[in-house]
């Protein structure tokens, strides 16, 4: 089945001489194999030449194991052993065995290759179409009414390009070449072939069949089957059957069914309708052709991919698949593998909510590896750029929690320098560093079953670390997938950078709204010292206008006072001096109160201090004894302020307790007690009086604010000492409720440093 | 005839003769040597003396100042409400021991003291023009009125306030309302009065 040897080059040769070789070329081909020649001379009769096709079948080994093999396969039920050819034929039935046998027998002189595989798929697609061309062709000589036996119509069809064979046969990779050209160029694949071998398939296909004493229809067929019905000569002997091949040629290129090069466009409607054919028949046609076909395909072994080998195809199939079933299992599972970055990306945009602050990110992103890739845990950890905490949160699958926590600022520089390196060396996916194992086993609890992975979670102002166990399973912790990470780890990134430009934002919110709070407060406080300065102006300015009228009421009262004799008109001028003198202190109280002395505070014992006001108000005729007690809890407490308005201040106050406790035989209490905040001392006035409303307590120290009755008291005490003890560096809370007593807890600095230093 | 001296201005050489207990010639001599300061009458030879050179002469030589003065201590009494000028002229003068001249502005004060020359100035330190330690401070400024006590009486109290008045120059600080005995006595204490 070898070609000749080429004597020169064919492409060298002028066109005429040129496919002269080449038709010597074809001569030299093998001939018909003696079962063709048998099988096509009995089939003009079904029934008497059943017999006659089994004897013929049978006198050819392979042939007979081709058969049987196909029946079997065809699953037909029956059983192997007692399988005889002739039982296959009555199984099939005739047609089909024969159809059968004479394809595999044309498919067997043909079937030379060098192993070029492309020249080899074109060849399978050739034989693909011959056989589609045949099918048709038999079915449309069932349909057409115009007296052709389908069983020559068959044989047409197969053999109508034998003429493409030949020339392969004899020229491979010229042909390749007319293929190729045709192909690309789009043109027919007649005008390919008379330009490189000087004549084309049809001619070829002519002279083969000649030469092989095929009969008239056939040689007819191959000749002229791309003539359309109205260009065919008057003289053939079988018009009818080029008719029925060129349809189903026609047929077969429209439906793609193999593939034997471009010849330009068929009028199928027009050639059937020569043939009296319907749309509908040539639906119907062309519907049973897969049927018709497949046991063909088969039989030769053109349903399979590597079909050379009849024989072995099956098993040469079976073992290839097993290959292609080990090798797409290992990739379905390597793109599982992938897909379940992609699974966890998915997972954790879904656990993402609104406003999710770089913890809550942290958490949905080892939560969504956990479920996804990593069955033995996660964990995500983040540090901010400015911040030297690290989030981390850790989740397992099956544990419905994720863990949480903040770390020590140790950690985060050594996980810090972790990331960085990762960058640095490896981009996103790299075996754990030992800092990472030990945060895993600090937050997960226990060592990983595995060994860990680690994905670099670096953006510009975001540092952080996905930890993955992949588990046990074989090699999946060798497996790596660059694109799965980097896709992961830049979501979860991007989510933080989100997260955390919010938080920011956040914190800037919160920032400002403190800042408004403490300019309102200075506002408020900048309002109350100029209110302070405005009655400190009001003061002086009524200090001078009311003290020059009391001047001259008691300058003359006193004038009067030294002329009177009669003692009712001395006590009377008497009276007026002393009322005038109590409404000048007033105006000067009221100065004091806005514009106070500027204090010179002094370290000193606080006992000292109580002691003295004690000491004041024992010898104040009004004083209440000894139901002023002193409770001393530190002898060797200090406080630093001025003495002087120091005692002035807790007199205000145990006058004001005094005057609380009534006459209910109450008691008033001093005492000392440890500051809240380190270097302060709290002096506290206690007593069990009446107590005030907190509406009272409210205005308790404003200028002559008083819930007593009018005229009981100016009013200015405790304002008077609650200015004195704010320029002393000291605050004060009234503890207060009607009933109940009340306390007042002034709290002062216990030593000299740059606050209280006013 | 003491009367009118107290009230001179200007003195002639027997003027001052008599009131220095001295011959005119002695006043003469001195006038003519320098020793005591004045002027020619235009357009003649008679020798003129003004109060002030009198005075500084007398202080000088340490002759005795009866014949100038009436034995009481002029007090200026500068205040803008006229109650208050009322009560101390009031005062002051059933005392008897001070003769007293009030001003109600800053302006009026330094007017009066040229021609009152006060012993004592009672002054308040509100005034409609200018503030009462201007009027200390150009007073102080002086040399002429370096023996003048200055009294500041006010309704304001402010220590701050005080202190500034006293670096001004004043001498004390009484506050109004005050105890009129304690004001008295103060006066007659700065002035050395018995």
């Amino acid at each position: 089945m070898t070609v000749a040897t080429q004597p020169k080059p064919v492409s060298a040769l002028a066109g005429r001489e040129r496919a002269e070789l080449i038709l010597s070329h074809i001569d030299q081909l093998p001939t018909l194999p003696i079962t063709v020649a048998r099988l096509l001379s009995v089939t003009s009769s079904e029934e008497s030449s059943a017999r006659d096709v089994v004897a013929i079948i049978e006198t050819d080994a392979a042939l007979t194991a081709g058969i049987l093999r196909t029946v079997k396969r065809a699953d037909l039920g029956a059983r192997s052993d007692d399988m005889t050819v002739a039982r296959a034929v009555s199984m099939l039935g005739f047609r089909a065995v024969r159809n059968a046998v004479l394809s595999t027998q044309f498919f067997g002189v043909f079937s030379n290759h060098d192993g070029d595989e492309t020249a080899l798929a074109d060849r399978r697609e050739l034989w693909r179409h011959n056989l589609g061309v045949a099918c048709l062709a038999e079915a449309i000589a069932e349909k057409a009414k115009v007296g052709c036996a389908p069983a020559d119509a068959f044989v047409c069809g197969l053999l109508h390009d034998i003429g493409k064979i030949a020339l392969d046969s004899c020229l491979p990779k010229s042909y390749r070449r007319v293929i190729e050209s045709a192909r690309s160029t789009r043109r027919c694949i007649c005008d390919a072939e008379t330009e490189l071998f000087g004549l084309d398939h049809t001619i070829a296909g002519k002279r083969l069949t000649s030469r092989w004493g095929l009969s008239p229809a056939i040689v007819e067929c191959a000749w002229l089957h791309h003539q359309g019905s109205e260009m065919l000569p008057t003289t053939l002997a079988a018009p009818e059957l080029v008719k029925i091949v060129h349809l189903a040629d026609g047929l077969a290129r429209a439906k793609g069914v193999g593939y034997s090069g471009y010849t330009g466009e068929t009028d199928t409607t027009g050639v059937a309708a020569d043939l009296g054919l319907s749309t509908q028949d040539l639906t119907a046609i062309t519907s049973s052709l897969t049927a018709r076909m497949s046991p063909l395909l088969e039989l030769i072994g053109l349903d399979s991919e590597d079909c050379l080998d009849h024989a072995d195809s099956g098993e040469l199939v079976e073992q290839q698949l097993r290959q292609i079933n080990a090798k797409l299992l290992e990739e379905n599972e390597d793109l599982t593998f992938r897909l379940a970055f992609f699974h966890a990306i998915d997972r954790f945009v879904q656990n993402l909510g609104d406003g999710m602050r770089l913890s809550n990110v942290c958490e949905a992103a080892a939560r969504a590896v956990a479920d996804t890739i990593a069955p033995d845990g996660a964990l995500c950890w983040f540090v901010t750029g400015n911040s030297t905490n690290i989030y981390v949160a850790s989740a397992c699958r099956g544990a419905p929690n994720t863990r949480a926590t903040v770390l020590e600022p140790l950690d985060f520089a050594a996980l810090s320098e972790t990331s960085r390196r990762q960058r640095a060396k490896v981009g996103h996916y790299t075996t754990a560093f030992e800092v990472e194992n030990d945060l895993w086993q600090q937050v997960v609890g226990s060592p990983p079953r595995d060994q860990l992975q680690s994905i670099a979670l670096a953006g510009d102002t975001i540092t952080g670390g996905l930890l993955i166990s992949l588990g046990d399973a074989e090699g999946r912790a060798d497996r790596y997938c660059e694109e799965g990470c980097r896709a992961l780890a830049s979501s979860i990134a991007t989510a933080a950078g989100a997260a955390r430009g919010r938080m920011s934002a956040e914190e800037t919110a919160e920032q400002v709204v403190e800042l408004n709070r403490k300019l309102q407060s200075a506002q408020s406080e900048m309002l109350r010292m100029r209110s302070m300065a405005m009655i400190s102006e009001m003061a002086a300015g009524a200090a001078h206008e009311l003290n020059n009228p009391l001047a001259v009421i008691s300058g003359r009262s006193q004038m009067e006072f030294a002329r009177a004799t009669d003692p009712d008109q001395k006590q009377a001028f008497q009276t007026i001096i002393e009322q005038t003198r109590r409404a000048s202190e007033m105006v000067m109280d009221l100065m004091r109160y806005a514009k106070p002395e500027k204090p010179t505070p002094i370290i000193q014992p606080v006992a000292a201090i109580l002691e003295a006001v004690r000491a004041h108000w024992d010898a104040d005729a009004s004083a209440i004894g000894d139901r002023l007690s002193v409770d001393l809890k530190d002898s060797e407490a200090t406080v630093y302020a001025d003495a002087g308005q120091l005692v002035e201040i807790l007199n205000h106050l145990v006058a004001n307790a005094i005057m609380a406790v009534g006459d209910n035989n109450g008691n008033v209490t001093l005492a000392s007690a440890p500051g809240e905040c380190g270097d302060a001392v709290q002096i506290i006035v206690r007593d069990d009086g009446c107590g005030m409303t907190p509406d009272v307590v409210e205005h308790a120290i404003d200028p002559f604010f008083s819930h007593r009755q009018a005229g009981r008291g100016r009013g200015l005490g405790l304002s008077r000492a609650y200015r004195l003890a704010e320029i002393n560096g000291g605050k004060w809370r009234i503890d207060s409720s009607p009933n109940a007593g009340t306390s007042v807890v002034v709290e002062l600095p216990s030593r000299k440093n740059a606050d209280s230093d006013r | 005839m003491a009367d009118v001296l107290q009230e001179k201005q200007v003195f002639t050489t027997g003027e001052v003769a008599q009131i220095c207990k001295v011959s005119q010639q002695t006043v003469i001599r001195c006038f003519d040597s320098g020793k005591l300061n004045g002027f020619r009458v235009p357009g003649s030879r008679f020798r003129r003396i003004p109060r002030d050179a009198l005075i500084t002469f007398m202080k000088t030589n340490q002759i005795p100042m009866d014949q100038l003065e009436t034995g009481k201590k002029r007090v200026l009494v500068v205040d803008d409400d006229e109650a208050i000028i009322e009560m101390f002229t009031d005062l002051l003068e059933r005392d008897g021991r001070f003769e007293v001249k009030s001003a109600k502005t800053g302006y009026d004060a330094g007017i009066i003291t040229e021609q009152f020359r006060p012993d004592v100035m009672l002054l308040d330190f509100k005034l409609p023009d200018i503030n009462g330690n201007v009027v200390c401070r150009t007073i102080r400024a002086n040399p002429n009125y370096k023996h003048m006590q200055i009294i500041i009486i006010s309704g304001v109290a402010d220590p701050d306030e005080v202190a500034e008045l006293k670096a001004a120059g004043a001498d004390d600080f009484i506050r109004k309302p005050f105890d009129i005995n304690a004001v008295i006595n103060r006066i007659a204490e700065l002035v050395k009065v018995a």
